[in-house]
């Protein structure tokens, strides 16, 4: 009822439209800002470019000019004013012609290379040699009469060559400083500059020039010697002989904004200039602001609209509360419709005698499944999954995804007891996820933790039902992953509060010395001495309660605290290690499991083989337990760590076999040495399926690998194992696992 | 340090060991990189310093110059040495240079076809790096391929499908993007493009024109050797292998990575890579023996290679 009366104040006209409002005017001053901003962040940024580019442009010009200049320089070397102004020899004419037509051939490009004599007249040069008056040419001019040594010209024809070009000239002097003559080389221009401008390949309207204070030398794009009839505001800006600069100008050649950079042409009085069209640059963000102006408008017109269609407001909210109730990933119903809708389920099904039950579904390990093949690979795989899922629940069942790998199902049943249906559609879900996924091309083998709860003996509400659920996956979770779990009276009290664990919990654990390390023998089986010792993971919370890691192995991997933690059980165990051997001669191995994300995140490497050398340890005292998520997701970085840490003399062995995925042939593109057989196929409870782990003990063998076996708790089990050529074995059977001083007694009773 | 180093080569090859000694000065810290990239790399990367000291001890270099080398090197983060026990492995750092390269894929991968005719500049913003992190981008960019056409203006084909390092991942990379700006462009006409005419046209380019030729002129000596049938100890073959593959590799660190389409027209380029490839699988064998034998961990294991180095140079022999 309470919620009712909520739900109809606001519906009520004044009081929404001056919501209406007061949303749409922060809405316009938010946008505005935002546009302001992206705009000035836009325009800093082709500021930038054109900088970068004017920079190239103008180190490429200078490069010519140097090239062209060093040519000229060399040939000068070679003549003299007898050369220039004389009639020469036929054998000294021959040696000058060679000389130039040298020095032509190591520049590309050149459209001429001619030398000239002090009264303006051709002497040499590389083609045409119909014109030989070149006392008229401005480079002429200019080194006869002005004080300069070096010319370069505005793009013009070249007599000899015909083809346009600039013209870099020098003159040459006698010892007592008389005008011997000129050489001058025509760079041409298409040649040498408009194409490499043409290659940038700019977007629409950019310009590429060469200029100095009034002239342009060369643009891009069309063609050269520009009359500008006055200067413009990039030729006063050049007054002041800046390095560099920018502006923002209409250009008076093609009355297109753009935003100029300058860069003056080293050794020259040049400037290569970039400007990039305002319009087509800016146009984006433009369009973008415009957009959002425009969207704030069209808010403002949809008020006024609203003000006279409250009554068509009911059904647009409608339509936005369906969309807000379904996932856009999966299309899967959300949490919001899950808690709209559950209410009138329940009380359907249970006013009619029937029964419901809420199953929760958490996949396993998605963390890893994100950190090692992408969170594009991880979306697909929950795409995926819940199609699979949508495949085997009943059509009267709903499927939920809650968010990230959650999901919840409400199982309805026909009559009053709900357990048989439900713990047949909890193993078909857990079946349906034993098929490989195909991801990128790839097989992928997920699992996934599944908790139930049973309407009404475990609740009634929605908050009960799915808080027994979860319970009931964490429980399941904590003792194995791919299994189901339907919850009972107590379950409780065997579920450490994994679900209300946050990392900062754990975090304070860590630093509080509440994890503590235990360690259970590994037995040989031939010799029934202990080989080894399992080091496994505890934290011990203050009230004395013993948290076994898998229950928060997951939680560390996510935020990363298993790195940290993963080190500080390396360190234990070395220094357990180096205790054992200050008392005792006998060899003992220490197997530590490795989790995907030390492999990944934690400079793995280097910390193993730090601590182990710090304690005089050797790499063999180590074997390091991969889980099948490692093997499988195939990464590159884990498998070349592994390889590294094996060719250092650690070992590897494949933790938990027999119940996933992982195929023996998988085993061959990694350094394992052994494989652990699951405890899922010695558990007595439900008996060993003999041929199933002979088989499994006879393949690894073939393949030189050994087997130990996990979780033996009975004698009959142990023999069955032995009698299969098992070669180590572990469990309760020997000893559960240890505090450090109890496994060192037990180690030594059994020696 | 520059070394002038002697030799551990048969009486036959010394003619051949004056030339090279002429042409080549050894710095021991490159070639410890290349004893490691070449022949530790796909043999798990870790190796016992003390080993690796040994091995190049026999091209004439003292302990003790390779050991502060070695230092060097970790104080790069190039190598980085790992104590166990009294003993030290080594182990190489392949995630240097910007991509994770540092271009020892080009040494041995063949050159790609599929230029996209687009050349990529990376300007470099001098003004946000300290002088040596300035220098560090500039390598890493030159061992991806870029060739330096200024000091701060560098370019490289962009190939397709890029399998070094595509301008996409620099791009994205905001390490990068923070300190250099990258424009595309586009070739005009592939054979004709200005760029390949500003590479090529560099005193650098010619200038490392000039030192393949001369790599060419010495390494087909000694291919006419080899194949004269000299008696080669296997120590001898990890020696000129080692040599060989060296100069090679500096080679190509400091040429543009370049598509077939370009490459085509520069011989001496190509040639290298032939004679390279040839001797190479001349030596493979023996100095493959003298590796077995040789290399080990810092806890005395024997190293194997792995299936990926039989994908060098296209297919090198696997054996039997």
């Amino acid at each position: 009822m309470k919620s009712k009366t909520s739900k109809n104040r606001f519906h009520r006209p004044d009081v929404l439209l001056t919501l209406l409002w007061v949303s749409i005017v922060v809405v316009f001053v938010l946008m505005t800002t935002i546009f302001v901003s992206s705009r000035n962040k836009a325009l800093t940024n082709v500021y930038q470019r054109a900088g970068s580019l004017s920079h190239l442009i103008a180190t490429h010009a200078g490069y010519q000019f140097d090239r062209a200049d060093a040519l000229l320089v060399e040939m000068l070397d070679h003549v003299d004013f007898a050369d220039l102004n004389t009639d020469v020899s036929p054998e000294r004419r021959a040696v000058i012609e060679a000389v130039l037509n040298t020095h032509w051939k190591r520049l590309p490009n050149i459209a001429s290379f001619t030398l000239i004599g002090a009264d303006g007249i051709r002497r040499y040069g590389v083609v045409n040699k119909n014109f030989t008056d070149l006392s008229t040419r401005g480079y002429f001019i200019s080194l006869r009469d002005g004080g300069q040594d070096l010319y370069i010209s505005q793009a013009e024809e070249g007599l000899a060559s015909g083809k346009k070009g600039i013209h870099v000239a020098r003159r040459k002097m006698t010892l007592d400083g008389r005008f011997a003559g000129v050489v001058v080389i025509n760079l041409a221009i298409h040649d040498v500059f408009l194409d490499f401008y043409k290659e940038l390949n700019l977007e629409k309207d950019y310009t590429v020039a060469i200029r100095d204070v009034e002239k342009i030398f060369v643009r891009y794009p069309m063609g050269e010697n520009l009359k500008l009839g006055s200067v413009n505001k990039i030729g006063e800006l050049l007054r002041e002989d800046p390095p560099h600069g920018q502006i923002e100008m209409v250009s008076k050649i093609d009355g297109i904004n753009r935003l100029y950079a300058f860069e003056k042409i080293d050794n020259t009085n040049l400037y290569a200039v970039v400007g990039l069209s305002k319009e087509v640059t800016l146009g984006e963000s433009n369009t973008e602001g415009l957009l959002m102006l425009l969207a704030a408008f069209l808010a403002l017109c949809g008020a006024g609209l609203a003000t006279l269609k409250v009554s068509k407001l009911k059904k647009s909210e409608a339509r936005a509360n369906h969309a807000a109730q379904h996932d856009v990933l999966t299309g899967l119903a959300n949490r919001s419709y899950l808690i709209n809708e559950f209410e009138v389920w329940r009380k359907d099904l249970l006013d009619h005698g029937n029964s419901l039950s809420v199953i929760f579904l958490d996949l396993d390990n998605f963390k890893v499944v994100n950190d090692t093949l992408g969170h594009a690979t991880g979306d697909e795989l929950l795409v995926q999954l819940s199609k699979r899922l949508n495949s085997v629940i009943d059509q009267r069942d709903h499927l939920i995804r809650l968010g990230g790998d959650e999901f919840i199902i409400v199982h309805e049943t026909i009559g009053k007891i709900a357990r048989p249906s439900t713990e047949r559609l909890c193993w078909k879900l857990i079946e349906a996820l034993k098929e490989p996924f195909l991801l990128n091309g790839q097989n992928f083998v997920a699992s996934a933790s599944i908790g139930a709860a049973l309407a009404p003996e475990h609740g009634t509400t929605l908050d009960e039902l799915s808080s027994a659920a979860d319970i009931a996956m964490y429980r399941g979770k904590a003792f194995g992953k791919g299994v189901y779990t339907i919850y009972s009276e107590g379950i409780e009290d065997l579920v450490p509060k994994v679900d209300t664990l946050q990392i900062e919990e754990l975090k304070a654990a860590f630093e509080n010395g509440q994890f503590n390390v235990f360690y259970q023998p590994i037995i040989c089986l031939k010799t029934g001495k202990a080989t080894g010792l399992e080091v496994l993971l505890r934290w011990i919370k203050p009230d004395g309660t013993v948290v076994p890691a898998s229950a928060f192995v997951e939680v560390m991997e996510r935020h990363g605290l298993i790195v940290d933690v993963g080190a500080f059980v390396i360190e234990q165990a070395s220094q357990m290690l180096a205790r054992w051997k200050a008392n005792n001669p006998t060899p003992l191995s220490i197997s530590i499991n490795v989790s995907p994300v030390q492999l990944l995140e934690g400079d793995f490497v280097k910390t193993v083989m730090d601590t182990v050398s710090k304690y005089g340890h050797f790499p063999s005292d180590f074997k390091f337990e991969l889980s099948e998520r490692v093997i499988l997701s195939d990464d590159e970085r884990s498998t070349q760590r592994i390889r590294r840490l094996s060719v250092a003399g650690y070992e590897f062995q494949l933790d938990d076999f027999g119940v996933g995925y992982t195929s023996l042939a998988y085993l061959n593109k990694h350094p394992i040495s052994a494989v652990k057989i699951d405890r899922s196929l010695s558990s007595s409870t439900v008996g060993v399926d003999v041929q199933l782990v002979s088989g499994i003990i006879g393949m690894a063998k073939a393949m030189g690998l050994r087997t130990v076996v996990e979780g033996i708790e009975s004698p009959t089990v142990l023999e069955l194992f032995k009698a299969s050529g098992c070669d180590e074995a572990q469990g309760y059977l020997f000893t559960a696992p240890l505090v450090e001083a109890a496994v060192l007694e037990f180690l030594m009773e059994l020696q | 340090m520059t070394l002038l180093a002697k030799f551990n080569l048969p009486p036959a090859l010394a003619k051949w060991q004056v030339e090279f000694m002429r042409s080549y000065q050894l710095v021991a810290g490159d070639l410890v990189m290349s004893l490691m990239l070449d022949m530790a790399e796909h043999r798990g990367g870790l190796v016992r310093q003390g080993a690796v000291v040994e091995m190049l001890e026999l091209v004439g270099i003292s302990a003790g110059t390779l050991r502060s080398a070695i230092s060097r090197l970790n104080s790069e983060g190039r190598l980085r040495s790992i104590a166990t026990g009294r003993r030290a492995d080594m182990l190489i750092n392949t995630d240097f240079g910007l991509c994770g390269t540092d271009s020892i894929h080009r040494v041995y991968q063949l050159p790609q076809n599929g230029w996209t005719s687009q050349w990529v500049f990376a300007f470099l913003e001098r003004g946000s790096l300290a002088g040596d992190r300035y220098f560090k981008l500039r390598d890493g960019l030159i061992y991806d391929g870029y060739f330096p056409l200024a000091d701060n203006i560098l370019t490289r084909p962009e190939l397709e499908p890029c399998t070094s390092c595509s301008i996409e991942a620099l791009v994205a990379d905001t390490s990068i993007c923070q300190h250099v700006r990258f424009v595309v462009g586009s070739a005009v006409d592939e054979q004709q493009t200005p760029v390949l005419s500003w590479i090529t046209g560099s005193e650098q380019f010619q200038a490392l024109e000039a030192r393949y030729s001369r790599y060419n002129q010495i390494f087909s000596r000694l291919e006419d050797e080899i194949s004269s049938g000299i008696a080669l100890q296997a120590s001898h073959a990890f020696v000129l292998r080692l040599l060989m593959i060296h100069q090679y590799r500096l080679l190509v660190r400091d040429t543009p990575e370049f598509p077939t389409e370009i490459l085509n027209y520069f011989e001496p380029l190509q040639d290298a890579r032939v004679i390279t490839t040839r001797i190479y699988k001349m030596l493979l064998d023996r100095s493959e023996e003298y590796l077995s034998a040789v290399l080990e961990t810092a806890s005395g294991q024997k190293t194997r290679l792995d299936v990926g180095f039989y994908q060098r140079f296209g297919g090198l022999p696997f054996p039997e």
